[in-house]
């Protein structure tokens, strides 16, 4: 209970982390048992207010109807969520519709196991408040039952949650940088540094909610080249240019191939480093470039770097955030096929 | 990248991210445009290409903050005690058991992606077989090509070469 009560101090958070219709019924039923009071009084209020919403009444705590609502086209039954608010739908229909908002989760790989323990757990504890209204419970089993499946729940959402913290900003940072190196996306900003109204006292924010934050977007390398095609030695030919300009985009598969292999066995760390030792090596062959050739050979060793880091930092940060993310193996093949996509 | 954001974001925001993502990008490449203003001259382009450098070493400077991913330390060593020191300061907890079970949720992840992992080869066949799917891989495909065939890299790339013609 102790847990419970510490879990129940959050309950702003998760209600604001958590939109979905699903977590504000969980709310409803949080409430009074947080507060100590009779909580099925709060869900026979729902329900009456649902049942004399579709023209029926309620007597002893049982529910009679005047008369069945009736709808062309529409099922006779109907289900009363646990908000209190009625619908027409059966209690199939109801769930499918609430896994169809979720449905944009639900199809990306890594987050369907998300999606479907949090509904797990959400059923199980909706069946055990229903059996709990029915029954003829002593308060003490009635209170160990709605803390057994709460606490199911809250073990959902704790897992869910996550957590902003110095040394996790600093290595998104740094690893970030080489981001704005290759010229990709800093977008991975986007993940940790939610801007949260609602911060607990460990200063837990939402796994979903503030991955908003916005990008800081830099594409240095990759414009680099632009403007100075006239001035850096003067007189080299167009050939020579265009090879300086377009070896940059040779260098990115080779550079993702490897950096895949190199981030399983090095370590992401380690890989890391290395490839910003190869961005410092190019970085530093590029300005002191006695001819256009060493500028070509720079230009791939960047590339090279770039492509590394488009599979590393991904991999990085996403273990940095969640472990139900994926691993080397896929990021490696999504990032190659963009380096490609973007050569060709 | 996108990829990334699109599993993270939520749906009610995809759209906006996406967007965000591609305006950041060119406003990167404006930034690198507007660096050369000052030093796209004969005797300061090397500044230009310097910053790369620069930033390369000031990474390299803070990468003692840069955290292993523990994830990997778990991999190659389930009781590795540096991946619980990590996942302690990463995740800001404070108990042992907290920690435990945190690192049971990373070897439970591990092991069902081995399960799941299937040959990228054999997804792409999957989709092909599919009618629906097929026509969503096609579309996809054909979109991605005609973004690169549109010559908008060649703006990136060379429009002062363009612009100097004229």
């Amino acid at each position: 209970m102790i847990k419970l009560a510490t879990y129940i101090s959050t309950t702003p958070l998760i209600l604001y982390r958590n939109d979905a219709s699903c977590c504000w019924r969980f709310i409803q039923y949080q409430v009074p048992l947080g507060g100590g009071a009779d909580y099925t009084h709060l869900s026979r209020q729902g329900r009456a207010a649902s049942i004399s919403a579709l023209g029926g009444t309620q007597s002893m705590g049982r529910f009679s109807f005047r008369e069945p609502p009736k709808v062309k086209g529409l099922p006779k039954s109907y289900s009363v969520s646990a908000d209190g608010s009625p619908s027409m739908l059966t209690a199939t229909q109801l769930g499918r519709q609430e896994l169809y908002k979720e449905v944009p989760f639900a199809a990306v790989f890594g987050l369907q196991r998300s999606v479907r323990d949090m509904s797990m757990a959400f059923a199980m504890s909706a069946a055990e408040l229903d059996v709990m209204d029915q029954k003829d419970l002593t308060d003490e089993e009635r209170s160990n039952r709605m803390s057994r499946s709460s606490l199911m729940i809250l073990d959902e959402l704790e897992f869910d949650a996550n957590v902003v913290t110095m040394p996790l900003v600093f290595a998104v940072l740094i690893a970030g940088l080489s981001q704005f190196l290759v010229g990709y996306v800093l977008t991975k900003f986007l993940v940790f540094f939610g801007i949260s109204p609602f911060f607990g006292k460990e200063s837990r924010s939402s796994s979903l909610i503030p991955h908003f934050v916005l990008a800081l977007t830099f594409r240095y390398n990759t414009g680099v080249m632009n403007a100075p095609s006239s001035v850096v030695f003067p007189g080299h030919s167009t050939l020579a240019w265009s090879l300086a300009v377009s070896s940059f985009a040779v260098g990115g598969p080779f550079g993702a191939l490897v950096g895949g292999r190199m981030a399983d066995s090095r370590g992401r760390r380690g890989a890391l480093l290395i490839d910003t030792w190869l961005f410092l090596v190019g970085g530093i062959l590029q300005t002191c470039a006695p001819d256009m050739m060493t500028i070509i050979v720079a230009r791939f060793i960047i590339g090279f770097a770039s492509g590394f880091s488009s599979v590393v930092v991904p991999v990085l940060l996403g273990e940095f955030a969640c472990h139900r993310l994926l691993g080397a193996d896929r990021a490696d093949i999504i990032a190659l096929s963009h380096t490609f996509c973007c050569i060709m | 990248m996108l990829y990334h954001v699109g599993e993270l974001a939520p749906p009610t925001l995809r759209g906006l991210l996406g967007t965000i993502t591609q305006f950041g990008l060119v406003v990167g490449i404006l930034a690198a445009d507007l660096v050369a203003f000052p030093f796209a001259t004969e005797s300061g382009w090397r500044y230009l290409f310097a910053v790369t450098a620069c930033i390369a070493f000031g990474q390299l400077l803070m990468s003692p903050f840069l955290l292993e991913s523990p994830r990997w330390l778990l991999g190659r060593d389930p009781n590795s005690l540096k991946a619980r020191y990590i996942i302690k300061r990463l995740r800001g907890l404070r108990y042992d058991h907290e920690v435990e079970t945190e690192i049971g949720h990373f070897v439970m992840g591990a092991a069902a992606q081995q399960q799941e992992s299937t040959s990228q080869l054999d997804v792409l066949k999957e989709m092909w077989a599919n009618p629906k799917t097929r026509a969503l891989l096609l579309s996809s495909l054909f979109l991605q090509m005609a973004q690169q065939f549109s010559g908008i890299n060649a703006v990136f790339y060379y429009s002062t070469s363009f612009f100097e013609g004229v």
